[in-house]
Formats: C-alpha cells, structure tokens, sequence
C-alpha cells in the first residue's frame, strides 16, 4: 500500500512541476515565436516599407483591471471591434494589480511587438514609481500606443451633509476635520483630494477603502464627508440628487450633470487637474509606424456601427489622445503628481 | 403591476430558461472543481453574453454564480478540499459524513440547505431590497470592524483541542492577509522586491495548499487513513440518502443560517465566507445533547450552506440599489450588468424594472433549477469516490494546480500553493487547526483596514465602537458567545 501510495504521490509530483514548468516553456517558446516573427516582420517592413499598417496575427492585451470592471469592458469591446474588422485573434489576460506594473512586467518578458500589449493605468508612470522605488518602471521602456478611456475626476459631498458648494467645505473644515473618501495613498482620487486639501490648507485625512463605489457609500452613509470619483461612475448618484458635483479636477467647467454647471478646481485657486487615464503601451523597440498603425486601426474601429452600439450600451465615451500626445500629457501629469508628492506624501 | 407583468414575460421564455438551466450547471461545475470559483465562470463567460439580450444574459451569469455556491460544497464534502471560499465550513462536518460512509446524505443535506438559503435570499432581492439597502448605508469602518472581530471569535470554537493552537493558526491567516500594498498608507509590506507579491498572497492559493496538498502529502505519507477513497461509499445506497424527518430537524437552523447569509451578503465586502463561518457557529452553539459537531453532524452542514447560499442573491442588493458590488463576483457582475446597458445604482429601478424584476424573479427560479440539477447530478459526483486514491491524487493534483494558475494567470500561484501545502502538513502534524487560517485570511483585512479607518473618523478614541447601536450590538454578541462558547467546552470536559 506504502509503495502505492508513494507511486501516486511520485506521479502527481511530476505532474505538478510539469505543470508548473509549463508557464516557462510556454513563455520561452512564445519568446522564440516572437523573435523569429519580428526577424521576418523586420525583412517584410524593409520590402514593404510604404505599406501602410494592418493589424494581422494574435494580439495580447494584458489588462491591469480585473474583469467585469470598466477597463476590461473597454478593452473587450475595443478588441472585439478589431477582430470583426480585421480579422485578428485578440486575446485579452487580466493580470491585475500595480496599475499595471504586473501586466508591464509580463509583456517586458517577450520581445518588441505591436501584438504585445498591455493596458495600464496613468499611475504606473505618476505615483507607482514615487511609492514604491523598487518598481522600476520608466516611460522610456515603452511605447504609447494611445488612450482608450479618460475622465475626469468630480469632487462630491453627501445631500445631507448641508454643503452645496466648495465654499461651503471650506467653511466646513474651519471648524472641522475634513474626512474625505478615497482610494490607498497613490491612487487618482486620493492624488487629487490630498493636494487639494493640503493646498487649500485645511485639516483633513483620508478614509480609504479599496474601490470608488465603497467611497461614494462612505459619503452616503456620512462617514465621510467628501470624495472623488470619476465623472461617469459619479453620474447615477448625482442625478438621483444622492450625491452633489462641488468642483471639477480639471481647466474645464463640466455640464454633462443635468441641472449643474461644476465649476473647476483651477477657479478655486489650485491648479490640480489630474485626471484619470487608462491606455495602451508596448515594449520600446516597435516600429513607430505599427504603433500608430493599430491605434489609427482602432480608430476605425470606433467608427463602425457594431462598436458604437456596443460602446453606447456600455456608457462608454471612447477617448481619441493618441500615443504622442499621450507621452506629453502623462510627462505633464507626473510632474504634478510628484509636485504633491513632494509636498503631502513624505 | 405592469412592470411585473412585463418581467414575468421577459423571463418565461424558452431562451432564458434555457440559459438558467445551462448557467447553474456550469456554476456547479466551476464551484465544485478546487480553485474555479464562481468567479472565474462569470468572467469565462462574460463575453459569450455580449451578444445576448440582457435578461438570458444575466440571467446565465447569475445562474453560474448561485450553482457554484453550491458547486463548492461537493468538493468539500467528498474530498475534503473547498472549491469555494464560502464552502470551507461546510467540510468540517461535511467530510467527516462522507467518511463514515454517508456522502450521498451530505450532498443531500447540502444540496437542501443551499436551495432553502438560496431561496430565502433570493426572495430577500426580491421584497426587502429598499430596506436592507439601509443596513449596507448604516455599515461604516467601525461596523465592519466588530463584524470582523465577531467573525473572528469563531477561531474560538474550530480549534479543536487547543484553542492557543487555533490562535496560532488565525494569526498566521492574518500575517498572510497583510502581504502586499498595504490600503489605508499604499506602502508595500512583505513584498520582499517581488512584483508578484505586490498583490498579496490570494487566498484561494493558500485554501488549495492548506486542504488539497496537505491532504495528498499526508495519504503519499500515509498518514491520512488508509487512503481508499472507495471507503467512503455507503454499503446500502437507500440508508445513504437524506430522509424527510432528517431535513425537517434541520429546518430550524437552516432558516437562521438564511436570515444570517441574506443579512450579511447584502453587507458589501463581507461576503459568502463569513456567512458561512458565523452560521455554522451559531448552529453549534445551539446544538443539543447528543449532536456531535465536527464528527459528521448534518446540522453542521445545513448551517453553512444556508449561510453561504443565503449570502448569494442578497449581495446583489447593494449592487442594484445603490451601485456598489458586495463581492468579487457582484463586481464582475456589474460590469455584465454595465455592457447590458443597465446602470446599476440609484436610478436602476426606474430606468430598467422590468429586466431587474426578470433577474430578481429569475434568481428565485434558479434556486429550484439548481435543486433538481444538483438531484439528478449527485449520484454522477459521488463516483469520484470510486476513482481509486492513487489516480485520484494525482489528478487532484493537476486540478489544483490548474486552479491555482486561473488565479491570476500565474505560476507563482502554483508555488504558493505548494509551499503551503507542506506548510500546512507539519501544522497539521503538530495539531495546529487549519480552518483559522482560513478565518484570518478572510476577516484579518477587514478588521485591520477598518480599525485604522474607523480610528481616523474618531480622531484616535476608542469609544466610537460603544457609541453606535451596531458595533455595540456585535461587540456584546463577540463577548457572549465567546463566554458562552468557554462554559460549553468547560461542561464537554466534565
């Protein structure tokens, strides 16, 4: 029976590490695909160098956001529009966790290509790096392809909290501590809140929590007397009149609110406009031709009828920032953010 | 009245029937396969609905979600491993059955249990939804915070012979639970440098490691009894089967275990887990002479699968009325719900009632669906018992593997679960309990993030968790059960 049950735990054993030592070999195996395909495609690109680009082959999008939430959504529809209209094979990898540093990092395991790619968030270049120095993430090693979503981010307060206006808050926080909702030090909503509170010099601390929907029930509840959130999650509750739109992180006045002309967080006195960025990059090294290639591909995607369908169901308002414009605007943003970085966070 | 009608009509058609059915069926199977979570099958099958009408498309999704509640018992009663976080009570008395001989009477029992909770929560969605709302809105950190502590009391009542060792046990859960970015300062702890671990160490991993590989050391090693797996088939199939007296007993605590699931699954981010953990100690402190928890008692298993099936629709309580997902699954959900063009919130009702009545209603029906699948489906599961323990160990060991790397798409995973396996099998061997480092993984965040919030919002003074009904009202509960837990165990020694 010993030697039985040795024999299985023998085989299972093998099996395990077979198992396991397959992400390797698979990794490396598809390192060699890659090679050889970027070998051929560098012949090809030489021969055809006036051709214009056409996605073709498997495209892997890793997505730093876990399924089912805002950013896979976008991704998927994107990715379907791209196989109805090219053809290609889009496999979609939610590798979640430091805005992207996780799904960075796995792409920076295959070689340069277009069909490696990765969807991060705007703080993997802003705030990762300064939080956490062993990150060792620079833009330098990418290539942005360009944006898929952007929103603002809307400082709110409670209906029953009594206050209507940033004034209001103020006048709040002389007299009280400003308890605002937001997500873990380094995340969008508590950047733009924490630089804001401390420019404006009031006493306040943040009551953090792991998602921008639990913030807005902090809010409701009236633990907390303030959050931010982006635009569009904030929309159902402001038009339900739960919650109130006090200010815009952003140059803009925003009305897309029925009922509400929100001023800017600039008119208040503080030049905090960082907003939140979710969007495509792949390894530096790719040819700049195809990476401008398979955003203007994607571009043409979105003007089909299947995408806008799908985008119009889903409530999502495709965003156009190329990858050029993109590097400027998330330098710029890295800048601010490191400028409160600086100032609140050592 | 017309927006019932209407709802009725989007429901009763062959299509959405159809897909329910479809829908529990794949949820059993992900719940009852080690390291699929129902999770996983909703995000597997996220894009198929894409091109679906709203109602069958949700409808299927939701059906993956409330089998594989159920789904998660199956492997834990028949081979001692989990499939589900929610399920990790059920196999204290689950296995124990099935190991006398008696697992078809467990799955029964399971299988009763689960529908009786899914049904009461189901029927919660449907007609208390405006008010339970009110409880998630009155739920802030200093609540949570007692919840967690209450929940974190049952260590009290798991630990077997010692409860120093059960501790021990619970404090390595919440050392494990504090790996990763840390979400009140955003610093990273115990990451040692390893990118991997910024995310922490995924608990389905460590349940994997704790229960399957533990287990499949010790039978290699001999330790675990015999090692037939066939031991477990009942000699008469007819005395292995739940009667209609055993499940009337037991009506009493599954109708708590419910009203406990469906209260705390609406709480969002508590979850299936401590619904299950907090029913099944309750069932125990109310058994009477005689019923032997932890022995194989069907008490043991209607609790915990009450609790945790009643945890299933009420969690779509907070995501419909108000927007915020009550766990992972309510999250992936949402984001279905979202592709639908149903905005999930404040406004839902007015904007979309007649879908949300189909899906409420829908989550009713398929309780029933999933009762008589689980029926026809039991006699086909309980063969895994024939398989013989040599085969079967090493295919657990490919399935729980495979269900370590669909985690997050990764080997590290694997490893995690390896190195606590063997963690575990020397715990195990120096009698420190395993199920507290489940309760630690699961309550540890929790009490700590809310602790530290809840000291924010009171400017560092302690009192605020005797200054509000609710914290006060779990602070008392904690320190009664727990007296009341120490006389028990002083009288069982007499």
């Amino acid at each position: 029976m010993m030697k039985k049950n040795l024999k299985a735990g023998m085989m299972a054993a093998v099996l395990a590490i077979t198992l396991a030592a397959c992400g390797g070999n698979q990794e490396k195996s598809a390192e060699n695909v890659k090679a050889e395909a970027t070998e051929t495609k560098a012949e090809d690109a030489a021969e055809t160098d006036a051709e214009a680009y056409v996605p073709e082959g498997t495209f892997n999008i890793r997505v730093f956001a876990a399924a089912g939430g805002v950013a896979d959504m976008v991704t998927r529809i994107t990715a379907q529009s791209l196989q109805d209209s090219y053809g290609i094979t889009p496999v979609i990898n939610n590798l979640t966790g430091a805005n992207g540093a996780i799904a960075a990092a796995d792409m920076d395991g295959y070689d340069p290509s277009i069909n490696e790619l990765s969807l991060v968030s705007m703080s993997l270049f802003t705030m990762s790096p300064l939080m956490n120095p062993d990150l060792n993430v620079s833009m330098d090693n990418y290539e942005f392809v360009g944006s898929l979503i952007r929103d603002e981010f809307v400082l709110l307060v409670s209906k029953d909290s009594g206050i209507k206006s940033w004034e209001d808050l103020v006048e709040y926080g002389k007299n009280n501590k400003i308890i605002y909702a937001s997500n873990a030090p380094g995340g969008g909503t508590h950047v733009v809140q924490c630089g804001l509170f401390g420019d404006a010099g009031l006493n306040a601390e943040a009551l953090t929590s792991d998602g921008s929907n639990k913030d807005i029930l902090a809010v409701m509840s009236g633990d907390a007397i303030c959050t931010s959130a982006t635009v569009t999650l904030a929309k159902s509750y402001v038009e339900s009149g739960d919650l109130i739109p006090i200010g815009i992180f952003s140059d803009n006045v925003y009305t897309g609110y029925e009922g509400y002309e929100v001023p800017t967080v600039p008119s208040f006195g503080y030049d905090i406009t960082i907003p939140s960025y979710n969007f495509l990059i792949t390894r530096a090294g790719v040819d700049a031709a195809e990476v401008k290639g398979f955003y203007d591909a994607i571009e043409a995607c979105r003007e089909t009828e299947t995408f806008k369908e799908a985008a119009e169901a889903a409530g999502y308002v495709p965003d156009h920032t190329d990858g050029e414009t993109l590097r400027a605007e998330i330098e710029k943003y890295a800048a601010d953010s490191k400028e409160i970085f600086d100032k609140y966070y050592q | 009245m017309d927006v019932l009608m209407a709802a009725l009509g989007e429901l009763f058609s062959f299509d959405c029937l159809l897909f329910m059915v479809l829908g529990v069926f794949i949820g059993i199977i992900f719940g009852a396969i080690p390291g699929m979570s129902g999770n996983l099958g909703v995000t597997v099958f996220l894009p198929f609905t894409f091109a679906m009408d709203t109602v069958p498309a949700l409808i299927l999704l939701c059906g993956i979600f409330y089998g594989s509640n159920f789904g998660g018992s199956i492997s834990a009663i028949l081979i001692n491993t989990p499939g589900t976080n929610g399920a990790c009570a059920t196999l204290l008395d689950g296995y124990p059955m099935a190991k006398k001989g008696h697992p078809l009477k467990a799955l029964d029992m399971s299988l009763v249990a689960s529908t009786f909770g899914g049904l009461v929560s189901a029927l919660t969605l449907l007609f208390f939804s405006p008010q339970i709302s009110k409880v998630a809105l009155s739920f802030g950190a200093p609540e949570y915070f007692a919840l967690a502590v209450f929940g974190l009391s049952i260590i009290a009542s798991v630990s077997g012979k010692s409860i120093m060792k059960g501790l021990v046990s619970g404090s390595l859960g919440m050392l494990l639970a504090t790996v990763g970015i840390d979400k009140i300062s955003g610093i990273n702890r115990f990451t040692f440098g390893n990118i991997k671990m910024y995310n922490g160490i995924q608990m389905i991993a460590v349940l994997l490691g704790v229960y399957a590989v533990n287990q499949m050391i010790s039978r290699v090693n001999g330790t675990e009894g015999g090692g037939q797996a066939s031991s477990l088939v009942g000699t008469d199939r007819k005395s292995d089967r739940l009667t209609w007296k055993e499940a009337v007993s037991t009506v009493p605590t599954m109708a708590k275990s419910s009203i406990i699931g469906s209260v705390i699954g609406a709480i969002p981010g508590a979850g299936s887990a401590i619904a299950a953990y907090i029913s099944y100690n309750e069932a125990k402190r109310c058994a009477k002479p005689g019923e032997k928890f932890g022995e194989g008692e069907l008490k043991g298993i209607a609790a915990p699968e009450s609790g945790n099936n009643g945890a299933t629709a009420s969690c779509l309580i907070p995501l419909l009325t108000l927007g915020i997902p009550g766990d992972a699954v309510a999250a992936t959900l949402m984001g279905a719900f979202t592709m639908h063009g149903l905005v999930v919130g404040p406004k839902l009702f007015q904007t979309s009632g007649d879908l949300v009545y189909a899906i409420m209603i829908g989550s009713i029906v398929a309780q029933i669906v999933m009762y008589f699948q689980g029926r026809y489906l039991m006699p086909v599961f309980v063969k895994i018992t024939h398989i013989p323990q040599q085969l079967l160990t090493a295919l657990l060991m490919i399935i729980c593997c495979a269900g370590a790397f669909a985690i997050a798409n990764s080997v590290f995973e694997v490893y995690i679960m390896l190195i606590f396996g063997v963690v575990a099998y020397f715990m195990n061997k120096f009698g420190f309990p395993p199920v507290p480092i489940v309760l630690g993984m699961v309550l540890g965040p929790i009490a700590e993030s809310n602790l530290r919030n809840a000291l924010t919002l009171s400017d560092g003074s302690w009192m605020i968790f005797v200054q509000r009904p609710i914290c006060l009202t779990f602070i008392i509960l904690t320190v009664v059960l727990v007296v009341l837990l120490k006389r028990t165990s002083k009288k069982n020694a007499l």
